[in-house]
This record gives C-alpha cells, structure tokens and sequence, in this order.
C-alpha cells in the first residue's frame, strides 16, 4: 500500500495538507484527444478534511479546466441547506499515481484559504491517515 | 442549471428502478432519457459521445435525493444548481 508521510513544524495549523493534480473526467479527456486537444490539468494544495463528506473544489480549478456539471446534491453548511451542482474530477494523489480518482464535487470560494481543494471523505474511504499531533506529523495510505 | 433534467429524473426515477433491478446510471438531457448504463464513466461517455462537452444530467437511478452531504466548515458553495434553498 503506498504511503506518504508528511512533517510539518506546527500541523495544528497547517493541517494535513497534500499536493494534487485535479484532471477532467475521463470521458471528457477522451473527447478532447480525439478533438486532437489538449487535456488540462491543475496542480493543487488540498487538506485532507475528516469534516466534509465530499471533495470540494476552489472556482480557479473550474475555470481552468472548463469544467461541466453533470449532477446535483444537496449540501448542508453550517450557513444551511441548499442544492449544489457537482463536477466529475479525477483527483491524482502524490501516492495513487497512475490511479485517478474519480470525485463528484461542489465548488466552493476558497481563495482566502492556502488550499484550493477540500479531500473529503469520499477519497478517505479508500484512504487510511493516520495523524501523529505530538509529532507533528501525519501518514497517508492509499 | 440542471432543473430541469432533475424534475424529470424525480418524475421518472421510480420507473426507471423498476425496469432496472441491477441499478445503473441515467443520462438525461431536457426531458430526454438517453438510456442507462452500469457505471457512472459509461454514462458520462455515452452523453459527451451523444451532445459533446455540454451540461446534461448523469444520475444514479437508485440515489435519494432528500440524501444531503454536509462539511463542518462554513464554506461559501459558489454554483447553487436552484436560487432556492431546499
């Protein structure tokens, strides 16, 4: 199981923070090579978020790749309810390569946050992390 | 965006679940009904292949839709698919 371990000076407020490359969905790949297009990809920083049940991603991240929404979800926030549109992102972790993830997430204003993607738990159930506060580090298995 | 595809797919869904006891994922554009394919990548396939890069609507037959997802945070969702909390 490929693992990556991260230390910090002070991870309580930095957070469990990784390096990832979001991609368009494979489809949609697809028909850009044989457009004879390029496929976009962003890097991004993302933190690992026991407290959202799905991924979520900044807007920069939809503008860049042209993303298209092909689903809808209600979301619950402290702010309350209401009905999001989701995008199909495959979501390349430093240690899933060349495995892509696939991800339906909502987006959401993160610009004043030093990440620009939230990984929720549904990347984390295929994940284990383990976070070592008194170290100040954290261990990441896919 | 997708308002429409989505009252189509509440008005259809428990029909499509009879008719498709395996599950599966609807694509639906308006009030068309593309068909139902197995798994979510086929179905995006089967509707960029049909209408292009477009917005369409790929569902799990089976999901709930009263189903919510939440995040601790108070994040600011910035592409609401309805003016109107539900």
């Amino acid at each position: 199981m490929p693992l990556l371990t991260s230390r910090g000076n002070n991870l309580r407020f930095t957070g469990p923070i990784i390096e990832v490359v979001i991609v368009p969905p494979q489809p949609v790949a697809e028909q850009l090579r044989k457009e004879g297009k390029g496929v976009p990809s962003i890097k991004a920083t993302a933190l690992i978020d026991t407290g959202a049940s799905s991924t979520c991603i900044n807007q920069n991240i939809v503008d860049a790749l042209k993303l298209i929404a092909f689903d809808t979800q209600k979301v619950l926030t402290a702010g309350g309810p209401s009905e999001q549109l989701l995008y199909d992102v495959g979501v390349v972790l430093p240690i899933s390569q060349p495995n892509i993830i696939s991800v339906q997430a909502p987006c959401a204003d993160l610009s004043g946050q030093p990440f620009q993607v939230l990984l929720g738990r549904d990347v984390l159930s295929m994940c284990t992390m383990f976070y070592n506060g008194p170290d100040n580090s954290f261990s990441f298995h896919f | 965006m997708l308002e429409k595809e989505i009252s189509y797919f509440k008005k259809v869904q428990d029909e499509l679940r009879a008719a498709n006891p395996n599950g599966g994922f609807a694509v639906i554009k308006g009030e068309e009904l593309l068909g139902i394919w197995l798994n979510r990548t086929d179905a995006l396939k089967a509707g960029v292949q049909k209408w292009g890069a477009v917005p369409f609507l790929v569902k799990d037959i089976n999901d709930d839709l009263n189903q919510v997802i939440n995040f601790s945070r108070n994040l600011k969702f910035t592409h609401a698919a309805s003016d109107i909390a539900r």
